[in-house]
């Protein structure tokens, strides 16, 4: 399938409409932009144009959004917004209608007080959280002189007389008594409490020892601690900041409260996020520009089939504007847009997860979605669980509104529920072996070596398939003998090597085996320089024989996916039916064939999407593809928060 | 009577074996994914899927030790009575799946545990992670393969 | 003992691919740098995982406090996170040293101790006391030989650089001891890196200084992955012998810019600039590994980085530095 065209687009403009031009291109997404600066032709018309670019819109843009990005980080700190599992692939948008959205942005002012409520909110909340810490260590500090009658305030040091409470460690407690008494003898020490490192004592002393008694209290490694700041005694200031800490409670939920209440401007800092990251994209679009003083040049891709959509709006918004359209050159690096209808839309999701095709190259989706089709379908091979897979792709992509790959994953397992079905038919796969309904053709468990075969001839013709594409591709470069001697030559080889096993034709097999042999030793090295290397690298071509081998081997990873769906499904069946017979039993069964049954779906899928999409990776693309082309991004339109259900600009 | 205790060996031998690299492999992807998600939580569905992967050689050594078990008319109740050879046969064709399994097991569990640091930088990337740690299972499968149909033609 | 298995990284590693996301990329600090005022880069720092600490910023000139918390906050998390405790108090020995170094300036030259970092092993008053009591015997051995060595030979020499040079030597032998202990080329290879970078300045230090070969001789730390001894038979010869003779190795474009920016300029910003990027280079090696300690260090390394890029642009806007100054020194961001 060829790619869609890609046609250059040259946009001349005057300045005045700069804006609403970009507004539209914004809006169709069907441009993308390229930096003039960076393009070749750069260098001639650089001389023409004014210099500088106004970029203190975007700077003001860029502050308001992280404004708007605070607060919702905010909110989600305090009440999160949890994506269920669905969402956690295909994301969650909020959904609003065009008049909400534009409503929401029309009251874009009000941004500035929720930010104002906000940043409050966070400054209350952290000093909240600092008064607490002092609180809570205070009150640890406050617990061992809980004892203390005396008002903390009384604790005083007058002319005379000195009192000090203090916490002695235990190890040097009986040293300090001692040494107190022989330098300072006037004192008074009581003990109020001990734990296990540190007595707390008051000490009264005359002032006149204060400096024998502080060194005394740095040799022993006593601290004073200072109550006086607090009044009445250390109970009652305890009870005083266990009340304080209430209060301090009691503010933090008055808080949250507030913040709960902003909550309800969310939506409308989701859709302002929304809006002022899209003017944002706008402006910086300008960087992509060349401008004179009174026009602008604008350069992009456009695909072919958007074009005349195009040309209409723009004919009808903008009168000056000059549409120039050209074929790429050779070089260029032109983006690469796929576009597959139908059923085989869905199948892109494998492509594109592997590569976007290079600009010269086919699209390979069309080619390969019938094989990722069957091949899904003879791993899964169960009518049931193809059911039960469709009707829940199906409720999926009913329920959310996907879009880009998302869609096209859920649609491919939609299809591989249909194929699943076929394929159950086919090898009498419901809900394995549940209903005793007979095969179509034959049963792989009974007949494995059938199926074997079944699916080697199977990817002997997926392989052939896309050594087919390859000549095709030679053929119409006009390298007719490539693809005569590197896959038509190759083909009869290995043919012609199969057909030795059979008996009839192994004569004359025999001997076109024989001269293909003798033929691609002498022409696998035509690209080679000197007569040597040719004959060499000829030789060495004959050792790719084992990777045809091994890609042909790979299928039996078909057969191993189907065998083990079918007799886990079998195996659930018997446990469940060991199950049967009372009340409970029946159960009991219910129970075990439900959950089974889900789980062994749920793996059967996983396993037949990842194998599937390697066989086609590996084995497939392998033969003709190589990828690496650049996909096509439109300067488009972006909604991270909010969904618009219909765009209707003007309300 | 004797060649029972030798295929039932083999059943022992593909469930735990396959097992307990499955068990190494997922939980292995487990820390990993349990780390990125401790800072992100949104990731958590994403990284399941990975998490899921090393898991099919514990089910591909289960699925040998239930052919075996079918064979043996172990779910019917009429247990058959095998020699020594025949015991012995199965218990060889247990250990493909038994050997492959552990090791590819753990192999791809590290395979995508990396994958899941690539989720955290670029989620949209899921699709690559899975397809470099499927690489490895290719080898399970083919050791799975080789097991059922050495059981089923004997 | 050798490091743990490289998978029972695995959490930590899951865990830091996701702290990474989060770590300021080049085109926030750029923004910073292009704010109209201090206030305004501090605002943009608001917006960032930094937000709830700036929330709590008395004055613009406090932001030191919320650097160091960050990276307390850093190291704390990685060493939860560790399955070996021991590789981040590694990594905090640094801090331990640069702290010891101010302590004895401090005590010495009789000023106050400034710019101490309370990230080492040790607690700071812990380390304040060993100071004033000159009591090291809780360090661990070799440190405390060398801190007893001090101890005796400053009096004598009155020379505060071989505090400093005593004490690198004395780290990065430690360091270069359980790197080998561990059996991990990655960490040898950092610290080797290290040692190198440090041998590099300390060459055009001291020739700046214009003193002879006998003191650079002193002055070097072994272990390095350039020969000492090239090194030192270079050091008679005119700088651009460094130049010629290390061309081949991976210092060259440092020595090539950044000695020239010392010499022209007289300020060794750039060469300390490049020296932080060579480093980063190496580690981002952490961003590519799923298991293994890699990551873990490498991570660290941007929060330092980070941090210091932080500290670069706000003191530039304090003191009114023009963006392109700042942008000058700004080190390259490891994502």
């Amino acid at each position: 399938m060829p790619l869609v065209e890609i046609k250059k687009l040259y946009l001349l403009a005057h300045n005045e409409e700069r804006e609403a031009i970009l507004e539209l291109l914004q809006r169709l997404g069907s441009v993308e932009l390229v930096d003039l600066q960076e393009s070749p032709e750069w260098a001639e018309i650089r001389v023409l144009l004014e210099p500088g670019q106004a970029g203190g819109a975007v700077s003001r843009l860029e502050a308001n959004l992280g404004e708007v990005r605070y607060c919702l980080d905010f909110l989600q700190r305090y009440f999160p917004i949890r994506k269920n599992f669905i969402q956690q692939f295909t994301g969650s948008r909020l959904e609003l209608t065009a008049q909400e959205y534009s409503d929401y942005i029309a009251s874009a002012r009000e941004i500035d007080a929720v930010y104002g409520a906000c940043r409050k909110a966070e400054e209350d909340l952290t000093r909240i959280r600092n008064e607490e810490t002092r609180y809570r260590s205070l009150l640890a500090e406050l617990k061992p002189w809980i004892g203390f009658s005396l008002p903390l305030e009384e604790v005083i040091k007058s002319n005379c007389v000195s009192m000090d409470l203090v916490t002695i460690p235990l190890e040097s407690y009986p040293a300090l008594i001692e040494s107190l008494k022989a330098d300072a003898p006037d004192f008074y020490l009581e003990e109020f409490s001990t734990d296990k490192d540190l007595a707390y004592c008051l000490l009264i002393y005359m002032t006149d020892d204060s400096a024998v008694v502080s060194s005394l209290f740095k040799n022993a490694a006593a601290n004073p601690v200072d109550f006086s700041h607090l009044t009445g005694t250390a109970a009652d200031a305890t009870l005083s900041v266990e009340q304080r800490l209430s209060a301090l409670e009691q503010e933090r939920s008055a808080v949250l409260a507030k913040v709960e209440a902003l909550l309800e401007q969310r939506p409308l800092l989701m859709a302002c996020f929304d809006y002022l990251d899209n003017e944002r994209a706008k402006l910086e679009a300008f960087s992509n520009l060349a401008c004179t003083q009174s026009s602008f040049l604008l350069k992009g891709w456009v695909p072919l089939p958007d074009l005349d959509e195009l040309e209409k709006e723009l004919r009808a918004q903008a009168e000056t504007a000059v549409l120039v359209i050209r074929d790429p050159d050779e070089n260029e690096a032109v983006p690469v847009l796929m576009a597959n209808r139908g059923p085989v839309a869905a199948y892109e999701v494998v492509t594109r997860l592997y590569s976007v095709p290079r600009r010269d190259e086919l699209d390979p989706t069309p080619f390969m979605a019938p094989f990722f089709f069957v091949f899904f379908g003879i791993c899964m091979a169960d009518v049931g669980y193809g059911i039960i897979l469709s009707l829940l792709a199906f409720f999926i992509s009913r329920k959310l509104k996907l879009a880009g790959m998302g869609k096209q994953l859920v649609d491919l397992l939609f299809w591989g529920g249909i194929a699943s079905v076929v394929f159950g038919i086919v090898f009498g796969g419901y809900l394995g072996d549940f209903f005793g309904l007979a095969p179509l053709w034959f049963n792989p468990l009974e007949d494995p070596i059938t199926m074997l075969i079944f699916c080697f001839s199977a990817g002997l013709f997926h392989i052939y398939f896309g050594m087919g594409i390859q000549a095709y591709r030679s053929i119409k470069a006009g390298k007719l003998l490539d693809a005569l001697l590197d896959q038509g030559l190759w083909l009869v080889f290995l043919s012609s090597l199969i057909l030795i096993a059979l008996p009839q034709f192994s004569t004359p097999a025999k001997w076109v085996v024989i001269a293909c042999a003798v033929l691609l030793v002498l022409t696998q090295g035509r690209k080679q320089k000197g007569l040597l290397k040719k004959f060499f690298s000829g030789l060495g071509s004959l050792y790719n024989i084992t990777g045809y081998l091994s890609d042909v081997l790979s299928y039996s990873r078909l057969l191993a996916l189907s065998l083990s769906t079918a007799v886990i499904a079998t195996v659930i069946n018997v446990m469940g039916k060991l199950m049967a017979g009372s009340l409970l039993g029946y159960l009991f069964m219910a129970i075990i064939l439900t959950g089974g049954h889900f789980f062994n779906m749920l793996i059967g899928v996983l396993g037949a999407y990842v194998h599937t999409s390697r066989l086609q990776y590996i084995e497939f693309f392998g033969k003709f593809f190589e990828g690496g082309g650049r996909p096509f991004r439109p300067f488009r339109l972006t909604h991270k928060y909010i969904d618009v259900l219909k765009w209707n600009r003007g309300q | 009577m004797e060649g029972i205790v030798l295929a039932l060996l083999g059943v022992a031998l593909a469930v735990g074996l396959s097992g307990i690299g499955s068990a190494i492999g997922v939980g292995l992807v487990g820390e990993s994914a349990a780390g990125l998600v401790t800072e992100d939580p949104d990731k958590f569905g994403q990284t399941l899927l990975l998490q899921a992967l090393p898991m099919t050689q514990g089910i591909y050594g289960l699925l040998t030790g239930l052919v075996i078990m079918i064979n043996l008319g172990i779910f019917t109740g009429e247990v058959a009575s095998l020699t020594v050879t025949e015991g012995l046969s199965m218990l060889m064709a247990s250990l493909p799946v038994a050997l492959v399994g552990f090791l590819s097991a753990i192999a791809q569990g590290r395979a995508a545990a990396a994958g899941i640091g690539l989720i955290a930088k670029r989620p949209e990337e899921m699709g690559k992670a899975i397809t470099f740690a499927v690489m490895v299972e290719t080898f399970a499968v083919f050791s799975v393969l080789v097991s059922l149909l050495l059981l089923l033609f004997m | 003992m050798t490091l743990a298995r490289d998978t029972s990284f695995a959490y930590a590693v899951g865990r830091i691919r996701a702290l990474e996301t989060r770590l300021l990329d080049r085109s926030k600090l750029e923004r910073m740098i292009d704010a109209a005022s201090a206030d305004e880069a501090i605002k943009i720092l608001a917006e960032t995982d930094y937000g709830s600490a700036v929330a709590e910023l008395a004055a613009v000139h406090d932001f030191e406090e919320i650097l160091q918390r960050e990276m307390a906050l850093t190291l704390a998390e990685l060493e939860k996170m560790s399955p070996q405790k021991d590789l981040i108090a590694l990594m905090r020995l640094r801090y331990d040293v640069l702290n010891l170094k101010i302590l004895l300036k401090a005590k010495y030259l009789q000023v106050k101790a400034e710019l101490l970092l309370p990230l080492g092993t040790v607690p700071l008053s812990t380390l304040q006391a060993m100071v004033d009591e000159e009591r090291f015997r809780d360090l661990p051995g070799p440190l405390r030989s060398a801190l007893d060595r001090i101890m005796e030979e400053f009096p004598l020499t009155r020379d505060p650089q071989m505090i400093d040079l005593a004490l690198d030597r004395v780290l990065f032998e430690q360091l270069m001891a359980e790197a080998a202990r561990l059996q991990s080329p990655f960490l040898k290879g950092l610290f080797a890196r290290q040692i190198d970078l440090i041998n590099l300045k300390t060459f055009i230090r001291v020739k700046r200084m214009e003193r002879d070969r006998d003191f650079f001789k002193k002055a070097v730390l072994p272990g390095g992955r350039l020969p000492l001894d090239r090194l030192i038979s270079l050091f008679d010869e005119p700088l651009d012998a460094l130049h010629g003779q290390l061309s081949r190795t991976d210092y060259a474009t440092l020595i090539e810019e950044g000695v020239r920016g010392w010499m022209e300029k007289g300020s060794s910003a750039l060469l300390e600039k490049l020296a932080d990027d060579y480093i980063t280079t190496y580690l981002q090696r952490g961003k590519r590994s799923a298991f293994g300690p890699e990551p873990l260090i490498g991570y660290l390394w941007a929060k330092e980085i980070e941090v210091k890029n932080i500290r670069l642009i706000l003191v530039g806007k304090i003191n009114k530095l023009s963006a392109d100054a700042i942008r000058e020194r700004l080190r390259d961001v490891y994502l």
